[in-house]
This record gives structure tokens, sequence and C-alpha cells, in this order.
């Protein structure tokens, strides 16, 4: 018996590899079971082979082998377009339908034919069935459907494995068996949108985010809200102005190529303060890159484009944090009325994880300060406060009519051009950030307090690199500090974790190591600290990032 | 002071066309009587997008050619106001043009209007989409880029929809612009005015002249001989005499009033 397992496949177009994925996952995560799926896709838009590689464990979420355990191989040939993922070891079991070419040196290897017709997928999900013991498909799940009809492949697999007299990797039984919702990055982000009480989205398609995009057409109609598919970003993005200035909570998904369309919006939402939120799945850059890969890029471009408008940057790091910091995002949109850039990654976005349900507890929702009656007939849209935070007026509203504009104004919206006030209008949009900034809670820190080494990463690989300290059985040496809050930097809580911190590294996945260098232009770290960081292209491997930590160590 | 009007003193030159065109939207405001709380105003940049901070209602300053999807987005989050966009030549057909089509496909219920001056005055005196091209002007050295004409252009993209309002009128002649800005708002669907809009500063004198005198005003019912010789009786809901309108270039003969408008959608 085993606690966990790792599970590749791979086939052409037709072969139904990301079907057999999901299904396999969806059946482990109904009995309880966590599961992590990643996916990936050669380059040709049509034909091109797919892999899937999942992580089952009976324990907690937690990401796959470097090596897999099995692997299912429909395809020699696409097996190639992705070895990176799917690397072979000594005691890898392979399926496959045809001998292996002499290049492959590892592995065991059992002739299997899953049948010609085109449920090879479901007799293979039925072999592996049998291979790992789970139960029977509950035919009452819906999810599960796909199998009822197909039940006589599913049948064939079972027997298959049994009459091969293979030898079993059966799982535990899960240590909570209740059952685990299955959701994508881009899902949750996607349900925490709806969930912050937004009903006001655009979107132009783009990989990775277009799942969000789709989800929004389709939802938001129904709950009595909008979706409009601009014509481009640019348009996407005005568009959300306008709705936002009528009082609407306003989302809009993209990516680099899109998200850098978008940036002289920024600046207006950001001097006119409007709220808004982008959602940024990171893809493989520069310019259009790997659209279908991932990598942590684009920071600079939202902590420094747009000159000095102010803005929020957040980056969650794992399933349940796309959720709630998407949440979050919404929240301090309204509060402080600025735009809000949300960095999620083409991994995150895209893979697929059984989980427990984090949808369950719903946030907190806040919403923009309005006018009262007092300021009737006397309103000034840009008050200076004590705090900087003017309240909105909703363009319709009786008694509150202003004019704005993106030119430095005075406190009632209408253009300025004194020194004064140029510098007055900056201190408004900055210092109303100031409360954020002391947002320990979104900062999050993982391992023993008292450790000595400490590694500051962010986004989805802050799930790789604890993943990794897991596996080292470093976590009694080795603290993780992964600030979900990117901009403004919560500087106090990151220098707290650094106290006592002897030794440290920085990790992300991006060519130049952009957080590395906004960090130490933030704070001070300790002498001896390590970047490592490269371009994107796969997902971090256990080998180099624990490669990375022990030179880090040394 | 006008409910219409903010106490701002306008920053245009003197003489300026735009004094006219915002003396014309005003009128029609208060000839509608709708209350300043239910319209809002967007423009982009430019010097006519600055009429922004002089109309007490809610009113936007943008960015450069991107006003008409911030007008969209106010109209769909909130189809109570009453919605009017407005740049410049640039502003809407050069760096913003991308965005006509779809504002015509969307066909909301919003007024478009242009200020044209034939020039980017803002930036000091550039040539732009709609500058006229002068054969002289070749022969001097000169751009030989052809200028597009706003009105048959939006026709065209209206042709395709089978719907729309386009009128053209001068800045010059207020009652007269205010009562197309007014029908435009009437209009149940997207409406375009395109204003003639005279820059004392950039545009050649004779020019301007040309423009308020070779004119010939449109009306439903009245006769106009074509440049061509062709006679008809104005019909505005009939598209194919729009069209022939529209195909006289603006250099040889302006036309002002309505100059085409969908039978279907007209209220009152
Ligand atoms: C993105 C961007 N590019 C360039 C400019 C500079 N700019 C300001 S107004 C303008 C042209 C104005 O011409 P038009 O739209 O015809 O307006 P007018 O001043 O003639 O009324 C330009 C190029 C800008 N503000 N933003
Ligand atoms: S430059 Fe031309 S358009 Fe601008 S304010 Fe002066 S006259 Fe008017
Ligand atoms: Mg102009």
């Amino acid at each position: 018996m085993r606690k966990e397992i790792t599970i590749g496949a791979v086939g052409a177009g037709g072969d139904g590899v990301i079907v057999l994925g999901n299904i396999l996952q969806e059946l482990a995560g109904n009995q309880g079971y966590f599961g992590i799926t990643s996916r990936a896709y050669g380059a040709q838009i049509r034909g091109g082979g797919s892999s899937i590689k999942t992580k089952i464990d009976s324990e907690h979420l937690s990401l796959a082998e470097d090596f897999l355990d099995v692997l299912i191989c429909f395809n020699w040939q696409k097996y190639f377009e992705f070895e990176r993922e799917l690397r072979i070891g000594e005691k890898t079991i392979i399926f496959c339908e045809a001998d292996p070419p002499s290049s492959v040196q590892s592995g065991k290897f059992f002739r299997v034919s899953f049948g010609n017709g085109q449920n090879k997928n479901i007799v293979a999900l039925g072999f592996l069935k049998n291979m790992i013991g789970l139960s029977d498909p509950d035919p009452r799940n819906p999810s599960q459907r796909i199998l009822k009809n197909n039940l006589p492949s599913f049948m064939a697999g079972e027997k298959l494995f049994q009459e091969g007299n293979f030898s079993k990797l059966e799982l535990e039984r899960p240590r909570n068996p209740v059952p685990k919702i299955t959701i994508q990055g881009n899902e949750a982000v996607s349900r925490a949108i709806i969930d912050s009480g937004c009903r006001f989205g655009t979107g132009y398609p783009i990989t990775p985010s277009t799942e969000i995009m789709e989800f929004l057409r389709k939802k938001l109609p129904q709950l009595g809200g909008q979706f409009i598919q601009g014509a481009s970003e640019n348009e996407a993005i005005y568009i959300l102005y306008g709705a936002s200035l009528a009082g609407k909570k306003v989302v809009v998904p993209t990516s680099l190529p899109g998200l850098s369309r978008m940036m002289e919006a920024i600046g207006l939402f950001s001097a006119t303060e409007v709220p808004l939120v982008i959602i940024d799945v990171q893809r493989c850059g520069p310019s259009t890159g790997i659209p279908t890969k991932t990598e942590q890029a684009d920071l600079q471009t939202v902590i420094y484009g747009s000159g000095d408008a102010s803005r929020v940057v957040l980056a969650p790091f794992d399933f349940e944090s796309c959720y709630q910091i998407t949440a979050q995002a919404f929240n301090i949109a309204e509060q402080f009325q600025l735009p809000v850039i949300v960095l999620s990654d083409q991994w995150l976005g895209q893979t697929v994880a059984s989980c427990n349900d984090f949808t369950l507890i719903k946030p907190e929702i806040i919403s923009r300060l309005k006018p009262g009656e007092n300021e009737k007939n006397n309103y000034l849209r840009y008050r200076l406060s004590e705090n900087n935070i003017s309240p909105m007026a909703s363009f319709g509203d009786e008694g509150f009519v202003y004019q704005t504009t993106g030119l430095t104004h005075d406190e009632r919206g209408r253009p300025a051009s004194s020194q004064y006030l140029q510098q007055k209008m900056h201190e408004k949009i900055w210092k109303k950030l100031e409360p954020l900034k002391q947002r320990d809670d979104l900062v999050k820190v993982f391992g023993n307090p008292e450790a000595e080494i400490g590694i500051i990463t962010w986004g989805s690989s802050g799930m790789f690199v604890r993943d990794t300290v897991r596996k080292m059985g470093m976590e009694e040496y080795i603290k993780v500090c992964v600030p979900e809050l990117i901009f403004p930097l919560p500087e106090k809580s990151i220098a707290r974790f650094l106290k006592g911190v002897k030794k440290s590294l920085v990790v992300e996945m991006n060519y130049t190591g952009q957080f590395y260098h906004f960090l130490r232009s933030r704070l001070n770290l300790p002498r001896k600290t390590k970047l490592y960081c490269r371009a994107g292209g796969s997902p971090f491997t256990n080998e180099e990032l624990s490669q990375a930590i022990e030179e880090a160590i040394r | 002071m006008n409910v219409y009007r903010t106490d701002e003193k306008p920053i245009w030159c003197p003489g300026c066309g735009l004094y006219g065109e915002i003396g014309s939207f005003v009128k029609a405001l208060e000839e509608l009587a709708i209350p300043n709380y239910l319209v809002s105003f967007v423009t982009g940049i430019g010097c006519s997008a600055r009429a922004a901070g002089y109309a007490n209602v809610y009113a936007v300053n943008g960015t450069h050619g991107e006003s008409l999807p911030i007008a969209e987005g106010v109209k769909l989050a909130n189809p109570e106001l009453t919605v009017i966009d407005q740049g410049g030549d640039g502003d809407i057909w050069a760096i913003g043009a991308g965005h006509v089509p779809h504002a015509v496909r969307k066909n909301l219920d919003i007024t478009l209007i242009t200020c044209d001056n034939q020039v980017y005055a803002l930036t000091k005196g550039q040539r732009s989409p709609t500058t006229a091209f002068f054969e002289d002007e070749e022969a001097a050295g000169g751009e030989p880029d052809q200028p597009l004409d706003p009105l048959h252009d939006m026709l065209a993209f209206m042709s395709t929809i089978k719907s729309g309002f386009v009128a053209q009128g001068i800045s010059t002649k207020i009652s007269h612009l205010a009562e197309l800005i007014k029908k435009a708002i009437i209009y149940k669907g997207f409406s375009y005015v395109h204003v003639q809009t005279p820059c004392v500063t950039y545009n050649d004198p004779e020019w301007i002249k040309f423009k308020k005198e070779k004119a010939v005003y449109l009306e439903d019912g009245k006769e106009i001989i074509l440049p061509n010789g062709e006679k008809i009786i104005y019909d505005s809901s009939d598209r194919r005499m729009a069209l022939k309108i529209t195909e006289v270039p603006l250099k040889e003969r302006p036309y002002y009033g309505v100059i085409y408008q969908e039978k279907r959608r007209l209220i009152n």
C-alpha cells in the first residue's frame, strides 16, 4: 500500500488523454483523494500530441514527483514531445501499445493493447482504476456520466488488468474520505469573481486566461449581470472604465500581450481613482512567447508600468489562494478606488486540482464608499480627507454631478496644472494605500518560525518550493515566505520573517529575477541571499529546486 | 448661470469653433430638458475633448482615442442615462477609429459627435485623417495621402447593420446644430453627428469661409441639385440617397442637415 502515486499518459490528438486525466482525477477526488493533474499540449494547434501527469495523494494536496510511477503510452513518437514532463526512472512501470524505441533505457515495460476504438482512454481508465485500487464509480455523480455511457469499455479495462496478472500499486484509503472538489485555478478565480459580487465583465480571448472569460460569458447573464467581448483589449478595458464610473464592480481577464495594451488605461483608472480588477494569467513571453506554458515574467510590467500610477498587485500561490485573493482584489479595488492586478499563471490557471472545498466559506464583501446626503449639491469628488479616500458617486446619482479627467485635477475633478496640486494628488493616490502595507494576513509563512534558512518566493512558485522543502524533509530548518500582496510590499511583515535568517534564497520563474530585484529595492536581504530563477516553459521540478536549495544552504 | 454649464472658463482660443459647438450641445440639452444628473458626456483628448470640463453633467475627459468604449460602458451599466461621446477628428477617426465599427455594430442608444477641424489642434497643427488633400500640395512636396470621409465611412458601417443616424452641422450655426444634436439624442440607437468646427489658429481662413458659404442645407422634401447636375427630392430615410450626398467630397460641397436616419427607430 502506498500513500501517493504519480501517473502519466501521452498520446496523439484523438487518443483522449486529457479526458483520461480528468476522469481519473475526479473518480479519485469523489472518493476523497487529493489530486493534481497538469496537462501539456504539443506545438501544433490541431493534431499535436497531448499529455497529462496526475498525482493522487491520500493525505494532502501534493505536487507530482519528477519521475513517474506509471506511464500509459499510446504513442512513442508523441512521448518525446513531453519527455521533460513525463520522466521515466528505473522504477517507472510503462504500459505501451508498441515496444519503446531503443533510446528509452530505463523503466519496466508491458505491452498492452487498449484497443483501437476511440474508447481506448476509457479502457485505460478501467485498467488504472483496478491497478491503484479505487472503488467503483458512482453512476449518480454527474461528473461520472461519461463512464456510465462507456461502461463496457471501462469494464474491459478492469478485466485487462486482472487477466494480465500485473502487480497492483494500491493506494491507502484516503485519510479523510470527504469528496473533494475538482477545480482549476482559472475556475477558482472565476467563482471568486461571482462570489465577490462582481456582475460586469469584459474580455478579449487570450490563452491561458480564456476559461475565465468563457465562465463570465455564461455565468454573468444568468445572474442578471453583463459580459461583453471587446473588439480588442483597449475596448474591453475602457468599457469597464465607463461601467465602473456608473457604479459597477468590474473585471477583465487577460495575459501579457493584452495587459500591455491596457497600460494607458491603468494610468487613467489610477489617476481618476476608479475601481478595477484585472486578472493576468501569465504565460511565457516576451511578445507571443509560448502561449500555453507557464512563466512569472509580468511582475515588472504591473509594478512599474504607467508612470507613478498607484496600483495594487496581488499574486495567489495555490488553488485556494486563487479564490481568496481574487475576492480580496475586489475589496481592495473598491475600498481604495484603484486598479488591482491579480497575477495568476498558466500552471495555476489550467492545472486541475482535487482539494477541500474552499468555496464553501464565502468572502466578506466590501463596496466603495458613496457620498452622504450632507454632500448633496456641494459634492467634491476628490475631496482631500484624512485617509485620502473620497466618496465616489455613481454616474446617474442625483445631486452629485461631477467632471473627471486624466489630466491633473482639483478636488472637483477639473483640470489643473499647478505644481501644488500635482504633488497633492500624488500624495492622495499613494498615501491612501498605507494601511494595506500592514496586512500581515496577505503574507503567508510556512515552516518553523525559528529556522535560520528562509526562502522568499511568489505566485505558483510558492507551491513548488513548499512541496520540495517537504519532500526534502527540511521543514524544521527551512521556512518559506510567500507574499500574496506584492505591491505595495508589506515590508515590515517580510522583515519580520527575515529576522534571524542567516541564509536566504529567492525563487521565481522568469529570466531576470524580477521579484528578487524588487525585494532588494525595498528591504535589506541577508548578505547570503541567492537567487534561483529561469525562464518558463515547464514547471519547476523537485530536482532543480532541491539543488538550488542545497546550493543556497552550502 | 446655465445648469448645463460649469463655471469653468474655456481654455480655447478666442473665436474657436468649439464655443459654438458646446453652445449647441448645451442648447440641445436645455431644450430636451433632461436632468443634468441623467446625462453622461464622455470625451477623449484634444481641444474638443476639453469640453468635458465645461458641461455640468457627469463628464469624463479620458484618454486619446478611447472615449467611445467608455461611453458604451456607461450606457451598458446604466441604460437610464443619456450618453454623448465627443472627440476630435484625430481622436475618433485616427487613434480611435478602430472602435467606430464596433460601436455601430453594438448599436447602443448613444450619440457620437466628432468636432472636425481637419487638424490635430492641441498638438499644434499636424495633419489629421480628415485634412483635405489638394493637388497643389503634392506639387509642393506635401504628403499625398487622401483624407478619409467620416460621413461616408460611417454610412458604410451603418449600411452593414441597416440602421443608424448620420448628420452633419457646422458649429457657427448654433440653432441648426442644436437641432441636429437633439434629433440624434432622441433617435433610439447609435447616432452620429459630424460637426465642422473651425480652428481659427490652424485652419486657412479661406477654408473656413468655404465651409460656411458653399454649404447646402438638407431638408426632407426639399429639392437639391447634386454637383453632377442630378436633381433629387431629399429623403433622409433613403440610404441610397444619403450615399449620393456622402460621395460628394467636402472640399467640393459641404452638406448640412440629417443625412440618414433609419425610420423604424424614430420616436416622436
Ligand atoms: C496616446 C496619445 N498619443 C498622443 C497624444 C497627444 N495628442 C493629444 S491631442 C492629439 C490630437 C488631437 O487632435 P484631434 O483629436 O483632432 O483634436 P483637436 O485638438 O483637433 O480638437 C494628440 C496626438 C496623447 N494625448 N495620447
Ligand atoms: S487651437 Fe484651434 S481648435 Fe484648439 S482652441 Fe485654438 S482655435 Fe480651437
Ligand atoms: Mg482636430
